[in-house]
């Protein structure tokens, strides 16, 4: 039989192997490419819909984000926001722990903080009223991402559906209150009350939001690579037996990082009741969760790459829509679009970065290891 | 009386939708591959095939009623494949985070279908809706006055033809999935790659198949909820994602049993309307309170579910094995 | 014998394979006739499962031929052996739980589109009525024992026509009734004209089931001779081999004192079997005490039992602390933190090497914080004390690494193993249990791991040391307790004890008692998969395991 032959024809014409090293200036290059290339898609699809060719499609979306002061805070405050929401799902998914109830999470927390805004808000003082908003926004928030944690640590509950079904009912809950609190009007609105609300901050219309965003950003930094409990959710979420052989509480770590992680968004909820909003819907801050939890996951957890990434995220979805506002033949749907071409392409470039393609040698070496065929 | 039969019809059309959705659901999930992308899904078929018929119906005068048909639901199934497809590059292929890309096609999905969705409203002048008539008319027509069998008419032939597909599609699936060697082969991999690999299926073929199938059949839930849920109409805001996600949990509640879902979706459904119908069936208004809360029961009752089958850990009712991971071969 | 039966099956000629600088087969030929059960002898880590792989389909040779049936083949898939007839049984199964007997069976299987499960179930009856098997075709595998399993999967080989069969230890899991009905099948076939090659190191077993024996040491064949001219003890002589002279410094113990009483110790491992019964023995500071046995005895258990790692059904571990004044203390069921913190520390080098005790995405330095992390000031983890840890491990093991805050990860395996056994010896404690500490790694680490025991010997540290290789035990440890079947069956001088003797020791009782899990002690090449052999090589892909698991993602981990 020919031996040589039956190998080749078994050797598969490019072969995926494990990656151990990735140089940073491959890092670079790949992300780079996938964001070009993403930009050019986005361009192409602009191009396809609109009679905008790409160099209009990008300077319209710049001029967007830049104009002037609004539009400049607006985009920042769009980027706090995401990121905010990412910084809080970092923990829990470096931990392993699929969060995806930052939504139900931040509508709790904001919920509480509105009740005490509707009730308390002609008779207690700023200065009273809004540190308990706060802290009743950020317990109520980090008890309702327990609930599920709870489950997951005492019987294995799939916590990802149950996060997400959680959305619902606070949705639902949220959609309750508010029919209690707006009596015979369709609308809640906003809530008019004397106290409880959060003005402006060094003059800027959001500058609380950026002050917490900040702060989160440094604060989550610092827990996650500088603490013994940032330690702990790294081991845990990377090597559970190494985490049980070193003695380390699994059911203490992984209720204290989800309290932390659902205790942020409460905090979002907080700033949006107080600060954003004045009120409350079952729509708030909806549109954000599920965009953070791929910010979150592409920036591996760093707050640091969370910022790059919630900075582009922010910068496509303020870009487009104004393309859709400047443009009669699109909408502002078109942000979802682009939006997710952008996150298509950065979570496939991850394949490059993990693994290495390996073409078929002309000449097959003997003793080739007869491995991956078709995938 | 009246209200029960009425809550049993919405119950039935909601459900149906729920029902195809799941069953895509099952599918791609028996390959070992959890597709968080299903309300997008929903979302891209639902938007394909209403713009194909509306599209049609508007660019003719005398519609052929097949292709009335024939049309939306292919373009509904390739969109959806095509999400799918989209998906499993990325996840088979590239081997991208199974939540992660899920999630993302959602957003992707949903914003296609809107965007999309917007602009047919924009050509028909009303810049919030528009309707597919005649379509809709071809996929509601029912056999319910042919008969004549009142009540019992009322409560088994008052729909389209897509709900009674929807049964019969879980029974195939069914069949499929237990009876026969393609079935078997995909449960395997599902539940151990490595091992069907070195049974020699071929596992990269089987998980492309089973999610862009899966895909497909999720899209024909979203035509079925644009078309006859929603009477043919498209507007610019649709709840559709709630449905999907409902459909994802069912797939844990039916125990990735394609039949447990055919029930299950009709439960899911009737618990959805209790809070429109049970009121007016006790005689009593509830006011809008207390409705917002009874909307929650199907949310809780997914939750006990998730519970439930968590606690009491039978391996016949668990997900395939190897239910969200990526497989690649040298791992062997 | 008919002339059918004395047909060679297989022919191996000058099989070699190597995984990166390790050779795990050199130079090996070998034939199988019809008709004829062969067993295949030797060590841990003497190349037999890799061998056998190349059958299998698994390894694809570097170089050497294979012919099956006098036809020149090449085997570079598990499929492209079924099509030759070679069934093999690993040690892991490979069964997919939630299905049937019979739909495993059929798996993969080309036919028509509807399962014909009438005419599965009859094949299958036939094949268990023409050998002897008892294997219910509707039963779910879950709900099996692993001798169920096992002969599910050889029935499975069977069904799919497989004329060469190849059982890996398929005594390891089974009771001593158990076997007995294995090897009735195995007869019943090897009359049925088919050719059965076990891989085993039971040397009763190989006395009492094959017609020819073959013998690997350090992936070399050494001979093969017919079952019926040979005995236990030339067979033990020619696996083990001639003693080897080592240069391994063994200082004198002096000062010796009881730090670890064991007694009565009884213990079941993940799967429920009885791992562990009734082991006894004490453990001195400034002695070594070594344990031997083959893989899957109770090794793992027992340290793991020691470290607070292992549930166990009964008997007593007294820990006598080096302070002062302190009082010995039972330390069963306490927390391992606590364990570690009187001072018995544990490093078992797993198969996948990662898998316990570091964490692959950390560098020296976090991974050095693993089991001390908590000490200090709170909130903050401080890295001074640590980083002078990693920074002496480095230096002493001459660990190879770009800096300190590389992934140990991307470390080859031998380096990602000093890092282990480093920090656990850092850490000063009284007693220093070691599990395979040079498990692939190259002589001069090796010997520079001998003499960080030796030295912490010499502190007065109770070292306890189970190793794979005799000749080193021989020369390394005072004393040398012998596990075989979860019971201790010697202690004995290691001074005045032959190789050949522990190797009776080490096999007298088997397939008796208790049968512990083999997961994570089989030896590198013994494994299966054979994956660690890859881990060796220079080139760092050591952890290609641990790193998918990192990325993997998904509720399941």
């Amino acid at each position: 039989m020919n031996d040589k032959k039956l190998r080749s024809m078994n050797e598969p014409l490019v072969r995926i192997v494990k990656r151990d090293t990735v140089p940073l200036t491959v890092k670079i290059v790949v992300y780079a490419a996938a964001i070009l290339l993403a930009a050019i898609v986005t361009g192409a699809y602009i191009y396809c819909m609109s009679d905008y060719d790409i160099v209009t499609t990008y300077s319209t979306m710049f001029t967007g984000v830049f104009r002037n002061d609004i539009t400049v805070n607006s985009y920042f405050k769009e980027t706090c926001l995401l990121l905010m929401i990412s910084i809080a799902l970092a923990p829990a998914f470096k931990m392993r722990f699929w969060n995806i109830g930052a939504q139900g999470q931040l509508l709790s927390g904001g919920l509480a903080a509105a009740a005490w805004l509707y009730y308390f808000g002609n008779t207690m003082p700023d200065a009273a009223l809004l540190p308990i908003m706060a802290v009743s926004a950020v317990l109520i928030g980090g008890l309702w991402a327990m609930i599920p944690a709870i489950f997951k640590v005492k019987f294995g509950t799939n916590e990802t559906l149950f996060t997400l079904m959680m959305n619902y009912i606070a949705i639902q809950l949220v959609a309750c209150c508010t029919d209690i609190w707006k009596g015979i009007k369709s609308a809640l609105g906003v809530i008019d009350r004397k106290a409880g609300y959060v003005g402006s901050l060094f003059g800027l219309k959001y500058g609380w939001i950026y002050a917490a965003a900040l702060v989160l950003l440094v604060v989550m930094y610092v827990y996650m690579n500088k603490t013994k409990e940032g330690y702990e959710i790294a081991v845990l979420g990377e090597a559970l037996n190494t985490a049980r052989y070193a003695g380390i509480n699994e059911t203490l770590v992984t209720l204290r990082t989800v309290f932390i992680s659902g205790a942020i968004c409460g905090l979002v909820g907080f700033l949006y009741v107080s600060n954003l909003n004045h009120s409350i819907a079952s729509s708030t801050g909806g549109s954000y969760g599920f965009t953070a939890i791929i910010v979150a996951w592409l920036a591996k957890f760093n707050p640091i790459f969370m910022l790059l990434i919630s900075l582009l995220i922010s910068f496509v979805s303020q870009g487009s829509s104004e393309i859709a506002n400047k443009n009669t033949d699109l909408n502002s749907s078109v942000a979802d679009i682009t939006i997710g071409i952008f996150l298509f392409f950065i979570l496939g470039c991850e394949f490059f970065l993990n693994y290495k393609l390996v073409w078929r040698r002309k000449d097959a070496a003997q003793g080739i290891k007869k491995e991956a065929s078709s995938s | 009386m009246t209200a029960l039969i009425q809550w049993i019809n919405s119950a039935v059309v909601y459900g149906t939708v729920i029902m195809y959705a799941a069953m895509g659901e099952i599918l791609t999930e028996k390959s070992g591959h959890l597709n968080l992308g299903v309300p997008g899904l929903m979302f891209l078929g639902g938007f394909a095939g209403f713009g194909s018929a509306y599209i049609y119906e508007n660019s003719t005068d005398s519609p052929s009623g097949v292709l009335l048909i024939l049309l939306p639901l292919l373009a509904a199934f390739a969109a959806s494949c095509l999400g799918g497809l989209l998906y499993s590059f990325l996840t088979v292929t590239l081997r991208a985070n199974q939540n992660v890309t899920g999630l993302a096609l959602t957003s992707f999905g949903v914003g296609v279908g809107t965007f999309g969705g917007v602009y047919l409203c924009k050509i028909s002048g009303n810049s919030s809706y528009a309707v597919a008539k005649l379509s809709s008319a071809a996929f509601t027509k029912n056999l319910n006055a042919a008969f004549g069998l009142g009540t019992v008419g009322q409560i088994f032939l008052s729909y389209g033809f897509l709900a009674y597909t929807a049964i019969l599609l879980a029974v195939l699936l069914h069949f499929v999935l237990s009876k026969t060697r393609v079935g078997l082969n995909l449960r395997a991999v599902g539940e151990n790659p490595g091992t069907a690999d070195a049974a020699g299926i071929n596992v990269t073929l089987y998980k492309y198949l089973a999610t862009c199938l899966g895909g497909g059949i999720c899209g024909i839930g979203g035509l079925y909820y644009v078309l006859e849920y929603c009477l043919g109409g498209w507007s610019t805001n649709n709840s559709i994602e709630s449905l999907g996600w409902l459909a994802v949990a069912l797939v844990i509640f039916s125990t990735w049993k394609p039949l447990n879902a055919i029930w299950g979706s009709y439960l899911f459904a009737q618990l959805f309307w209790l809070y429109n119908y049970f009121p007016t069936l006790v005689n009593t208004t509830i006011n809008a309170p207390i409705t917002d809360i009874l909307q929650m029961i199907p949310y809780l009752v997914t939750i006990i579910v998730l519970i439930v089958v968590s606690i009491h850990r039978k391996k016949e009712n668990q997900g395939p094995a190897s239910l969200g991971l990526s497989y690649f071969r040298e791992e062997r | 014998m008919s002339i059918e039966k004395n047909k060679i099956a297989v022919k191996m000629k000058n099989i070699t394979k190597t995984f990166g600088a390790v050779t795990a087969n050199k130079d090996v030929s070998l034939e199988v006739y019809r008709g004829e059960i062969l067993s295949l002898l030797g060590e841990n880590g003497s190349g037999k499962t890799t061998l056998m792989n190349m059958l299998s389909g698994i390894y694809y040779p570097d170089s050497g031929e294979i012919e099956i049936d006098g036809k020149a083949a090449s085997i570079s898939s598990p499929k492209d052996a079924f099509e030759l007839g070679i069934g093999m049984i690993h040690q892991h199964f490979k069964l997919i739980d939630v299905f049937t007997s019979a739909e495993n069976i059929i798996l993969g299987l080309p036919g028509g589109a509807l399962l014909d499960m009438k005419s599965v179930y009859a094949g299958i009856e036939k094949i268990c009525e023409k050998y002897g098997f008892d294997v219910d075709p509707k039963r779910k595998v879950y709900t099996m024992s692993v001798s169920q399993k096992q002969e599910l999967e050889i029935v499975k080989a069977l069904y799919r026509g497989a004329e060469i069969l190849i059982l890996d230890e398929p005594t390891a899991v089974l009771t001593p009734q158990e076997t007995k009905k294995l090897f009735d099948v195995l007869r019943n076939m090897k009359n049925d004209g088919k050719a059965i090659v076990i891989i085993t190191h039971k040397l009763n077993e190989v006395m009492e089931i094959s017609d020819r024996v073959a013998i690997l040491r350090r992936g070399e064949f050494v001979t093969s001779i017919d079952t019926k001219s040979a005995n236990e003890k030339m067979l033990a002589e020619a696996m083990v081999g001639q003693k080897l002279e080592l240069n391994i410094r063994r200082p004198e113990p002096k000062d010796e004192k009881l730090r670890l009483s064991v007694s009565g110790l009884s213990c079941r491992n993940s799967d429920g079997v009885p791992a562990l019964s009734d082991v006894s023995f004490d453990a001195y500071g400034g002695e070594i005490l070594g344990i031997a046995g083959v893989s899957g005895s109770g090794q793992k258990e027992l340290l793991e039992a020691i470290a607070g790692l292992q549930q166990t059904d009964s008997g007593k571990i007294i820990f006598y602390p080096e302070k002062e004044g302190s009082e010995p203390e039972n330390i069963i069921g306490m927390n391992p933190r606590k364990i570690r913190e009187m001072g018995v520390a544990l490093s078992f080098v797993p198969e996948d090497r990662l898998g316990m005790g570091l964490v692959g995405s950390m560098g020296m330095t976090e991974n050095m914080m693993l089991k001390s992390y908590d000490a200090g000031a709170p909130v903050f983890i401080h890295k001074k004390e640590p980083e002078k840890t990693a920074e002496r491990v480095k230096n002493e093991l001459d660990v190879v690494t770009p800096n300190l805050e590389t992934p140990v990860r991307r470390l080859s395996g031998g380096n990602v193993q000093k890092v282990l056994v480093g920090r656990e010896i850092s850490e000063a404690p009284s007693v220093l249990m070691t599990a395979y500490a040079v498990r692939g790694l190259d002589i001069n680490t090796s010997y520079a791991i001998y003499d960080l025991l030796d030295r912490q010997k010499e502190r007065g540290v109770a070292v306890i040391y189970v190793g794979e290789d005799l000749d080193v035990m021989l020369a390394l440890c005072d004393r040398i307790l012998v596990l075989c079947g979860g019971r201790v069956s010697a202690v004995v001088d290691a001074r005045n004890v032959t190789k050949e003797e522990i190797g009776l020791y080490m096999t007298a009782g088997s397939g008796g008692g208790a049968s512990a899990g083999k997961k994570d002690e089989v030896s590198a090449n013994d494994e299966d998969t054979g994956k660690d052999k890859d881990k060796v090589s220079a080139n760092g892909e050591g952890d290609k395991k641990s790193a998918s698991d990192a990325e993997g993602g998904g509720e399941k981990e």
